[in-house]
Formats: structure tokens, C-alpha cells, sequence
């Protein structure tokens, strides 16, 4: 009687160590698909609340507000980083690989953007305690952008994979979206100067009639001189005179990268004019156009240079 | 005479019914104390078994409630990632909430992991970590370095936010042009271009450092004759292989501190026949192309060096 008890007892006991190890099993595997950072008294109290216990003297009430409370600290944390980093990150996903007593690895899916360009960047973190310092290395990166007419970036970004050199990148990706947003400012500047260039005409015609007509008469009479075929993003920038047909100037502003990280905008001049105003050009000024850009360049700098070529054809 | 033996035999069968029932009685007695000391036994050891498989049920139970709870949370902060919409006016989490007061705390939980996660993105991105000091009259920044994959050094500034911002505190090293970069640079309009230079000349300075620190732990055969602090000038001794067993001298600079890669090699040796080879005028090109640790793997493999 008593060993047929004992018998049950032990069954029981054992069904119950091989159900927690199950259990344990399955908490250890979820925690590793999506690892979440749960330290922290605010979170434990919280975690305690959710999990049907509550420890004496704290009421739920006063759980959920300090959380709150954390939370909104939190949010003003991010967005002081966001602005001093010039990087906008949307979502972040940590999985874990491999956790162990003096090793930990953890995927890491990224994926935000600066300014206009959108990234999505996966890397894989490992850290290992070597006696007293913490050793940490990316040992694996991905990187995937929207933006592929960038071709220069794009080589970059092949370059910087294989480095695994992530701050590289988004050092990188900044600087390469200032200089994207110095020339998209710029371009849409001349775009919108010359737009804005239509109402001042009728000062100089003061009997004509409603401003409405003078801005369409103006239009008819003197077409957009400045023009930007692939948007104010793009690289190209077309300057035609609207009396000389067939005369283009085209300014090239690109925004070059090397493997190491370093930006460089060139911004080049290219003149298209007709055979016959070639042969009239005895002094040599549209050959040598080009250069002499890139002197007032050097001088001026893009805007006011940029502005000069344009006046010289609006004329 | 017959009388007291019978007196005496009957005393005797008296007195030993006595002890005998006595005995018996003791007996009994022990027995009984033993069948209840059985049955404390028994009691004690069920309740024991008893405690035993109700400590294990409440750890199951316990298990279950916190898987219970962390699948909650898992989905909560997996649906806040993917609508990506603040989360007070979510309508998708609202459909999650079951009415009950502890859906609104899961939400909270659910955020508070997210902006966890995006905080240490930013860190480990190579992010400033801007952190407010004195009641808001500083800032604290650290300016974090890596090559190749590994992290290094973390340096830090501290800058007064006065009419003026000013540093009052770091831990740069001397030889990084910090003054210059603060008088003539543009700290105090665009904070953040002049971090990312700083960070450059940090960045290129930690890259070199590393390189040399590489070369002397796996090429162990090429001697370092010289280097300064700021890791610019180096002059390594390589052994050519062959009888002779000669030596090369080559003394890579850096004359661009915001660069990882040199911007002169020269190459010299008594031998200068092979100083000016096709192969060493290959191993010069690439001591300027690539990073110095591993060009000497390339050069090793070709047989340039020892």
C-alpha cells in the first residue's frame, strides 16, 4: 500500500519535472526569437502584476504610473539622439543567437532613414567577456537601401559590408545626406527663384491691366529658363536661354564617395551650343566655359556661381 | 508445608502471570509505539512528498503564467513595431485589448521595450549619447570608435551650454587637433558637423592604431622599428626570404590624420635591384591601398616577405 503510494507520488513528481523542463524549454526559445529588455524595477513590478502576483505595498496604480512616467523620459531621450544624430530609426528587433556564461550573439534588424534615404540594416552583435573588458565586434552586416541611383553610395555601402564597418556607414550616410540636401536646396532655390522672378515684370509695365494677365503674358513671352528634368533631387540641372534656341548649359552636380568614407561634391559645367554660335565664338568664352566655372567655384561657391551663369543666359 | 508451596507456587504463577502479563503489556506497548512512530514516518514523508510535488506544481503554474504573460508582450510590442503608429491612437492595439486594466499596462510594457531597443540602436550605431548634465546647463557626449568590426576606444567631451558652448571637460588625446577644431571649425553653428569631424580624426586615429596593433600580433616576423603616438609615421623592418635572408626597410606616412590609409610608402633595402621589381613596386601600391595587416597577408602569400 505505502510503495504503491510512494510509486504514485514519485510518477507525479517526475511527469511535473519533465513538464517544467519542457516549459523552461519553450521560455528560453521564445526569449531568444524576440529578446526584449526587461531589467528594471519599474518593468519587473509591472511583469509581476501580469503574471497574477503583486508584491505588497505597491499598487497598481502607482506601477503604472511610474512606467508612464519612464516612458515619457524615454521618448525625450530619443528624440535629443535622433537630432544629434542626424538618424531617424523606426523599428529595432533583437533576436538572440547564442547566449552563453562569457559569450552572447544577437541579430540586430535595423531600420529607419536620414533624411530621405531609407535604410533597413541587419548585424550581428557578439560580445564576449574577456577577463576584465568586454569585447564587442560586428560579425555580420547587411545593408539594404532604397536609393540605388546612387550609384557611387551604393559601391560604398558593397565596401562597407564587407568591413562590417556599421559606424562607417551611417557616419557615411549623414555627411552623403547633407550634401544631398545642400544640392536639393539649391537646385529648388533656382527652380522657385525664377517661378518668383514672374511677378516682379509688371513694376517695369505699369498700364498693363491685372496681375493675373501680366504673370500669363510673361510665361508666353519668356519661358522657364532654369529646369531640373529629374526633380530637385536629382544630379542634373538644365539652363536654357529663351531667345537662342538650341543653346544649353548643364550644370552636374555630383556627390561622390570613396570606399573610406569620404564625400565629395564636383559640380561640373557642360555647354551644348549650335555649330554657328561655335564658329562666332572667336574668343573662346563657351570653350572655355567650362573652366571658368570651375574658377568662380573656387571663388563664389555653387549658389552665387550657379546664379551667375544664370543671369548671363537670362539676359 | 503443602499449603505454602502452594502459596509460594501460586505467588510464583502469580507474580510471573504478573510480569509475564507485564512484559506482555510492554510489549504491546512497543509495538504500538513503533506502529505510531511507522505512521508519523509515513505521515511525515507523504507530507514531505506532499510539499515536494505542491512546490513543483506552483513553479509549473508560475512557468505557465510567465510564458503567458511574455507571448502577451511579445505580440503587443511585434504589432507596435509593424503599425508604427503612436501608440495613444492605435486602433489595431485597441482591437488587442480585452477591456481589462491590464491591457493598457501590457501597451505600456510593450512601448517601453521599444524604446529600449531604439535607444541602444542609436548607441550601438555609433550615436553621440547625448546626455543632459547640471540641470540642463551641459551636455555630455561620447564620441564612440571601431575598425573592422570591432569596438574601440569611447572618448568623451563635456560642453557648457553658455551664450557660448564651450568644453570643460574630455578625455581626447593631446595629439588630436581638438583646439584647432574648436577655433576654426563651426562648434557653435553646427554642433553636430563639428562632432562628426571630431569623430573623424578619433575614427582614422583608432583605425591605425588597430592596424598596428594587428601587425604586431599576427605578423610576428615583421619588426616595428617605429611609431609615434598618433600612429602617422611607421617604420617596419621586413625579412626577405632566401639565403641571403635580407632585410627591407618601409616606412609608411600618414600625412592625412583624418585617414586610415597611408599617403606615402617607401620601400628600401641594400638589395635595390629588388626594391625597384615589379613585385615590390605591386607590394607598394598595395601597402597604399589597402589596410597594413592585411597587405602583408597578400605579401607573405606572394613571397615577398618572411
Amino acid at each position: 500500500m505505502k510503495k504503491n503510494l510512494e510509486n504514485v507520488y514519485e510518477a507525479q513528481f517526475k511527469a511535473l519535472q519533465e513538464e517544467i523542463a519542457a516549459l523552461q524549454g519553450q521560455q528560453d526559445n521564445n526569449e531568444r526569437e524576440i529578446a526584449m529588455d526587461l531589467a528594471g524595477g519599474r518593468m519587473q513590478d509591472a511583469l509581476l502584476i501580469m503574471t497574477g502576483h503583486q508584491e505588497m505595498g505597491k499598487s497598481q496604480r502607482d506601477i503604472t504610473a511610474h512606467l508612464k512616467t519612464e516612458i515619457m523620459e524615454m521618448e525625450e531621450d530619443l528624440i535629443r539622439q535622433t537630432k544629434i544624430n542626424g538618424i531617424v530609426l523606426v523599428n529595432c528587433c533583437v533576436k538572440t543567437v547564442e547566449k552563453g556564461n562569457k559569450k552572447m550573439v544577437q541579430q540586430h534588424r535595423l531600420t529607419g532613414h536620414c533624411s530621405f534615404l531609407d535604410f533597413q540594416v541587419e548585424f550581428e552583435l557578439t560580445d564576449v567577456q574577456e577577463d576584465t573588458t568586454l569585447v564587442r565586434t560586428i560579425t555580420d552586416l547587411n545593408i539594404v537601401m532604397d536609393s540605388t541611383e546612387f550609384k557611387d553610395f551604393s559601391n560604398f555601402v558593397s565596401g562597407v559590408e564587407d568591413k562590417r564597418d556599421l559606424l562607417l556607414f551611417f557616419r557615411t550616410l549623414r555627411r552623403f545626406s547633407d550634401r544631398c540636401e545642400d544640392r536639393r536646396r539649391t537646385f529648388q532655390h533656382f527652380q522657385e527663384q525664377v517661378q518668383e522672378a514672374v511677378p516682379h515684370f509688371p513694376r517695369m509695365f505699369p498700364s498693363m491691366g491685372s496681375e493675373k494677365m501680366e504673370n500669363q503674358e510673361w510665361k508666353e513671352k519668356y519661358p522657364c529658363v532654369v529646369s531640373l528634368p529629374g526633380g530637385c533631387r536629382a544630379e542634373v540641372m538644365q539652363i536654357k536661354s529663351p531667345k537662342l534656341a538650341g543653346c544649353a548649359l548643364t550644370i552636374y552636380w555630383s556627390i561622390e564617395v570613396t570606399n573610406e568614407g569620404d564625400i565629395t561634391p564636383k559640380i561640373d559645367l557642360l555647354t551644348k551650343m549650335p555649330e554657328k554660335v561655335l564658329e562666332m565664338d572667336s574668343r573662346k568664352v563657351i570653350e572655355n566655359a567650362p573652366d571658368s566655372f570651375q574658377s568662380l567655384l573656387r571663388i563664389l561657391g555653387a549658389e552665387a556661381s550657379i546664379d551667375t551663369v544664370i543671369q548671363s543666359v537670362a539676359v | 508445608m503443602l499449603v505454602g508451596y502452594n502459596v509460594l507456587s501460586n505467588l510464583k504463577i502469580y507474580i510471573s502471570r504478573g510480569v509475564l502479563g507485564h512484559l506482555k503489556m510492554l510489549e504491546m506497548e512497543a509495538n504500538n509505539l513503533e506502529l505510531k512512530q511507522q505512521e508519523l514516518r509515513q505521515r511525515g514523508r507523504q507530507e514531505e512528498l506532499n510539499a515536494n510535488l505542491q512546490a513543483l506544481l506552483s513553479k509549473r503554474d508560475q512557468l505557465k503564467a510567465e510564458i503567458k504573460a511574455n507571448t502577451s508582450l511579445q505580440k503587443m510590442r511585434t504589432l507596435l513595431d509593424q503599425t508604427g503608429v503612436p501608440y495613444e491612437r492605435n486602433e489595431d492595439v485597441d482591437n488587442l485589448e480585452d477591456g481589462s486594466d491590464n491591457s493598457q499596462l501590457l501597451l505600456m510594457m510593450a512601448r517601453h521595450t521599444q524604446l529600449k531597443d531604439l535607444l541602444h540602436a542609436h548607441h550601438l550605431i555609433g550615436g553621440y549619447d547625448v546626455l543632459q548634465t547640471r540641470k540642463g546647463k551641459g551636455v555630455c557626449v561620447s564620441l564612440a570608435t571601431a575598425y573592422e568590426g570591432v569596438y574601440l576606444e569611447t572618448y568623451n567631451l563635456e560642453i557648457d551650454l553658455g551664450s557660448n558652448l564651450r568644453i570643460c571637460r574630455h578625455n581626447i588625446p593631446p595629439f588630436i587637433p581638438l583646439e584647432r577644431l574648436v577655433t576654426q571649425g563651426n562648434m557653435q553653428t553646427d554642433i553636430r558637423d563639428f562632432l562628426d569631424t571630431l569623430s573623424q580624426y578619433l575614427n582614422a586615429y583608432a583605425g591605425r592604431k588597430q592596424q598596428l596593433h594587428l601587425t604586431k600580433e599576427i605578423h610576428s616576423s615583421v619588426q616595428v622599428a617605429e611609431s609615434n603616438a598618433l600612429c602617422t609615421i611607421l617604420v617596419l623592418m621586413f625579412t626577405i626570404p632566401g639565403e641571403k635572408a635580407e632585410a627591407a626597410l618601409c616606412t609608411l606616412q600618414y600625412a592625412d590624420h583624418t585617414q586610415r590609409l597611408p599617403t606615402r610608402v617607401n620601400i628600401e633595402s641594400e638589395d635595390t635591384a629588388l626594391v625597384s621589381s615589379p613585385q615590390w613596386k605591386k607590394n607598394q601600391a598595395l601597402l597604399l591601398e589597402t589596410p597594413l595587416h592585411t597587405a602583408l597577408v597578400t605579401m607573405k602569400k606572394t613571397g615577398s616577405i618572411a
